[in-house]
């Protein structure tokens, strides 16, 4: 960031808005227009040397009477948003926007502009952020950094959606636009309003009818591939218990056969109809059960924006992997707080853990309230897939304490280039925009 | 861009504007031609690049070209005259290629690395907005500019009407258009004739102190170093034996504290013989030729030239004048890389002193007398030498110390400091030959000293700018210059190290631009045709080795669909009448299936009826084709009176809730 862009960064927000606005108003001959009324003013200037500036001054009323145009005719219409449950981050989705005709005549040549809550970032984003590709920027626009700053706002903002024609609206009927939109990031986004375009009668300009209509969607985190060949960690300790109707889970208990009663078994345990037909107490005899049950531990200290998302991207990918009817899937990590989640068997979905990953954010805590609450739990543990945004000694701790426990782990480390050591059998680098690389390696 | 002929049309009206008929109409032939031919290239993005590359490079090679010719007295008019031409391959490409819109990275080449910013442009539209601005260079066109113009865009605009409004509302808003935009032009024109009569007030007023005609203010009593540019304004060429010389721009004849002006110019216009030739006083067999090469930048200026020049030639401008002074004004001024003085330096440009040539102010008179030279008994010229004698030990400086408000700068350089610059030696000078009773001016203009044998020619820096005296003597002008003759050296010592280097590249590009002034475009022709020939066939080449594609022929497709039994039925007027009022009929629906929806069911026969004639292979008589039209002309008036009533009564309803309230 250079002195300029610190000195200049307010105006960025003012220009912004009147930017998209001028966007969304001006078809594409609009743009032409646009184009030629500037280009026009500056060569034409002299009226002794050229004609140019008859051109301006038509060009200008062009517009000036456009603008005035659209005061003939506003829609009179109503809108109602149809979203999805879910959208997927950088994902393309559609959605369907319902226009209803409350006047007395068709409406017609309608375009709709899904517009999303503006978030604009602060200084220090602004400052501690680097736009994806920048150094293929031309030098200019790196040095006023607006296209950094539209960049950075569209990410905060969160979803980008394209306007939609409005087929034509019967007068008390209605009619579906279709918009694509794409989540630029994971958590709630924040739709704000919905303008209706409608436009003058020379067709450059649009007029704009805006419809508040607040709503939000979850965005879940981008998922990766995982190849169905590949086993996971815990998979060999696995010992088929079969009771999928069973609610219990981890030492439940599985009949096996019928035994004399030895002094201290509970009364509860006698089989009655053995016993008399026996004339001797006989109690049910019952064997402990495990069921495969794996941690999905996220490492959320530390780190860059990049890292975590590819962090929790991976560790998405993973939770729709494991199998979680006939096993168990404990989400771990740390913001605020340790927090665990266990799904499958009747408990949550995977859905609800990716809806959990969508909000996840940097650790305020370190790393250590993380090795704490996986090692508490650790007994229980048959196998951890453990995605990691570092591999320090605090995290090498870790892994070694879990395989002292005999606990089958898998390892992530997310890296912005791979070390030149080579890595541990059970510890895989993945390299930032190169994951799915990285994982379809793992059914190999 | 699908719509017929606005290219051609726009083409067309370029070519009548500019005079380029000839080049415009196979331009816009072979445009237009994309629109009856059903075969496209596919081509690929690096394509366009290259097409996009080409045109810049043509674009870059035609700025060149008429930057450096000297025909052309505008080169960005020229230039936009010939943008057409430049872009034309271009827009061919894209006319008959598949892609529809295209970015601006095609042109760009710094757009190209860039993220997409998902804006793409109609660049048929474009280059015809791009022709129309060509045309509009045109001052005086054969067809008005205007009209023309608005046609254009109108007709361009025409598709993208909106059909939400009444169809009367367009043509309406067009004509408001028109009309409002020939007032606007008129108002603008107006306005800056207005603005530029005013701003010409102001910029006699406030105009630059050495063209100044009128006044010249002096650094005398400037404090610290004077600093001068090694700009080269410009250079002289002098045909036959090199001369040095002074070139006169103003000369001043009253003094009043650091200024010198001129109270009564006396301007006079100069006969113009030939076109761009401009005499004085006859030429003589004894008059020297020079080229002097200066582009003027301005419109406006005054001429450096020597003593007794009798005549100019080449040198476009609306007018020039000269004052009693020798002074030389030209207004209107066209650039020009050169034009040629005739002189003679036996002859005098001013006419003969008057009373203010030997005005003296009392307290420089009493200055003078203080320093004047003993002359009792001398004539006029022993005058002039004897104050050259008392300035010979006076030293040249650039560099003024600072003095006290009361101290008079002119006192303290003759009486404490002895050294000056040219203007304190000057006005020192005039001002003592004028308290030796000889008339005595006040001359600026340009000493042409620093000859340059490899271009055969003296240049003339910002830093040559002089000042010196013209005495009278013996009844004619005599050059009276104290300066000490080392001036010159003392400021090329100020200099830049690099100016040997800068002056060498300047000379030589001085050296091409004059030989490419004597180059004429017929004898590169074929040269020109060959690259031209080259550049077409491998662009063919490659436009034909590219996948081609066929579309389909909508026009004749359309006409195919559009002809089916039953075409003519009257109750398409119905459908059409229900349609109006909202009653939309969804997409596939069937027209009974709508007529049950919308709950007119009172049609329904007539629309067996309309049934029977559109499918029945055996078709309807044409005494029930009659009755189904009475049906429906009487269906429609029935219509159009229910309407009518509602109206009214909405009205009467009105004016009961008017006279309520």
């Amino acid at each position: 960031m250079n002195g300029f862009q610190r000195l200049i960064f307010p105006v960025y927000a003012r220009v912004t808005g009147p930017r998209r606005r001028r966007k969304t108003r001006a078809t594409d001959k609009g743009r032409i227009v646009q184009t030629g009324i500037i280009v026009t003013a500056a060569l034409g200037i002299d009226t002794d040397l050229t004609l140019i500036y008859q051109l301006f001054a038509f060009l200008l009323c062009l517009a000036i009477i456009a603008r005035i145009g659209i005061k003939l005719r506003k829609p009179q219409v109503t809108v109602t948003r149809v979203l999805p449950g879910y959208a997927t981050c950088g994902e393309p989705f559609q959605y369907t926007v319902r226009v209803s005709n409350n006047g007395t005549k068709p409406e017609q040549d309608l375009v709709v502009n899904d517009v999303p809550k503006t978030i604009h970032p602060t200084l220090e984003e602004f400052k501690d952020t680097r736009e994806p590709e920048e150094e293929k920027r031309n030098a200019y626009d790196r040095f006023i950094g607006f296209h950094h700053y539209l960049w950075l706002m569209r990410q905060k903002t969160g979803i980008y959606s394209k306007p939609a024609k409005v087929p034509v609206v019967p007068v008390m009927g209605s009619a579906s636009a279709k918009i694509e939109a794409t989540p630029l990031r994971r958590g709630r986004v924040s739709f704000n309003y919905i303008a209706v375009a409608h436009p003058d009668p020379l067709g450059i300009t649009f007029g704009l009818k805006v419809i508040d209509r607040p709503q939000e969607l979850t965005v879940l985190p981008k998922r990766y591939r995982i190849s169905t060949d590949y086993e996971l960690p815990g998979g060999r300790h696995y010992q088929p218990g079969g009771v999928n109707s069973a609610w219990s889970i981890g030492e439940s208990d599985e009949f096996v056969s019928l035994r004399d009663y030895r002094d201290g078994d509970s009364m509860r345990k006698i089989h009655w109809a053995s016993t008399a037909k026996r004339d001797k107490p006989v109690v049910r005899e019952y064997q402990d059960e495990y069921y495969v049950r794996q941690a999905l531990v996220l490492d959320t200290a530390g780190g860059d924006p990049d890292l975590l998302e590819e962090t929790v991207s991976v560790a998405a990918s993973f939770a729709l992997r494991v199998d979680t009817n006939d096993s168990l899937l404990d989400l771990m990590f740390v913001n605020d707080q340790p927090f665990q989640c266990t799904a499958g068997r009747g408990l949550a979905h995977a859905e609800q853990l990716l809806e959990i990953l969508a909000s996840v954010r940097h650790s305020t805590q370190d790393f250590s309230q993380l090795s704490q609450s996986v090692l508490s739990h650790a007994p229980l543990l048959s196998g951890a897939i453990l995605v990691l945004m570092d591999w320090e000694e605090d995290r090498k701790a870790l892994v070694k304490q879990l395989r002292a426990l005999n606990i089958a782990l898998l390892i992530f480390v997310i890296v912005h280039e791979l070390p030149e050591a080579a890595p541990d059998e059970d510890l895989h680098y993945l390299v930032v925009g190169k994951v799915e690389e990285g994982l379809s390696l793992l059914s190999s | 861009m699908n719509q017929k002929f606005i290219q051609g049309a726009t083409l067309i009206f370029w070519g009548l504007q500019t005079e380029m008929l000839l080049w415009a109409v196979p331009m816009a032939i072979l445009l237009e031609y994309r629109h009856f031919w059903n075969k496209r290239w596919d081509l690929e993005k690096t394509d366009f690049y290259r097409i996009g590359d080409l045109s810049i490079v043509g674009l870059v090679g035609l700025s060149a070209f008429l930057y450096l010719g000297s025909s052309e007295t505008h080169i960005l008019v020229a230039l936009l005259q010939l943008m057409p031409l430049v872009f034309f391959p271009l827009v061919t490409v894209l006319a008959y290629s598949t892609a529809d819109k295209i970015g601006l990275d095609i042109l760009i080449y710094s757009l190209r690395k860039q993220p997409d910013e998902d804006t793409e442009w109609d660049l048929h539209y474009l280059y015809v907005g791009l022709c129309l601005i060509s045309a509009g260079t045109v001052n005086e066109p054969p067809i008005p500019f205007l009209p023309g113009a608005a046609m254009i865009i109108c007709w361009s605009l025409l598709p993208f009407r909106s059909s939400r409004y009444h169809s009367v509302v367009w043509p309406a808003a067009v004509f408001a258009v028109i009309v409002s935009g020939a007032l606007a032009q008129h108002g603008l024109r107006e306005a800056h004739l207005a603005m530029k009569a005013q701003a010409a007030q102001w910029f006699e007023y406030w105009i630059g102190q050495r063209t100044d005609p009128y006044k010249t203010t002096t650094r005398i009593g400037a404090v610290g170093r004077l600093k001068l540019s090694d700009n080269i304004l410009f250079r002289v060429a002098p045909i036959g034996d090199p001369e040095d010389l002074l070139l006169q721009e103003a000369s001043y004849n009253f003094t009043v504290d650091a200024d010198w002006m001129v109270l009564k110019p006396n301007w006079k216009e100069l006969a113009q013989p030939s076109e761009y030739s401009w005499e004085i006083y006859p030429e003589t067999p004894t008059d020297k030729h020079i080229n002097v090469y200066y582009e003027f930048s301005r419109r406006r200026a005054l001429l450096p030239l020597p003593s007794g020049t009798s005549r100019i030639d080449g040198f476009p401008a609306s007018i020039l004048r000269q004052s009693e002074f020798g002074t030389v004004s030209g207004t209107g001024i066209l650039p020009t890389k050169v034009y040629q003085v005739i002189y003679n330096s036996n002859r005098d440009s001013n006419l003969p002193p008057a009373n203010d040539d030997v005005f003296i102010s009392t307290s420089q008179s009493a200055l003078m007398k203080r320093h004047r030279p003993d002359v009792t008994g001398m004539t006029d010229s022993q005058k002039v030498e004897a104050v050259e004698r008392f300035f010979s030990g006076y030293k040249y400086s650039l560099y003024q110390p600072e003095l006290d408000e009361k101290t008079n700068p002119l006192a303290y350089f003759l009486e404490e400091r002895k050294a000056g610059h040219c203007e304190y030696f000057a006005t020192a000078t005039a001002m003592m030959l004028r308290a030796l009773d000889i008339p005595s001016r006040y001359v600026v203009g340009f000493s042409v000293q620093e000859f340059h044998p490899s271009i055969n020619a003296y240049v003339v820096r910002s830093r040559h700018a002089h000042a010196w005296v013209i005495a009278w003597v013996n009844k004619r002008w005599q050059v009276v210059d104290t300066t000490p003759s080392i001036w010159l050296e003392t400021e090329a010592d100020q200099s830049s190290i690099l100016q040997p280097l800068f002056t060498y590249l300047s000379n030589n590009f001085f050296s091409f631009a004059l030989w490419w002034d004597d180059q004429r475009i017929e004898d590169y022709q074929l040269y020109l045709y060959i690259i031209a020939f080259v550049l077409v066939i491998v662009l063919a080449w490659r436009l034909w080795r590219s996948e081609q594609v066929t579309i389909v022929a909508d026009a004749q497709a359309g006409l195919a669909s559009n002809s089916y039994p039953g075409q003519e039925s009257p109750f398409y007027l119905v459908e059409s009448a229900l349609q109006e009022k909202g009653l939309l009929r969804h997409k596939g629906e069937s027209l009974r299936n709508w007529l049950h929806r919308i709950r007119h069911n009172r049609v329904l026969p007539l629309l067996d009826k309309h049934y029977s004639w559109r499918f029945d292979p055996n078709g309807i008589s044409s005494r029930d084709k009659e009755t189904l039209t009475a049906e429906v002309t009487h269906w429609l008036a029935a219509q159009s009176r229910a309407d009518d009533q509602k109206e009214k009564d909405k009205e009467d309803e009105k004016g009961q809730d008017h006279s309520r309230a």
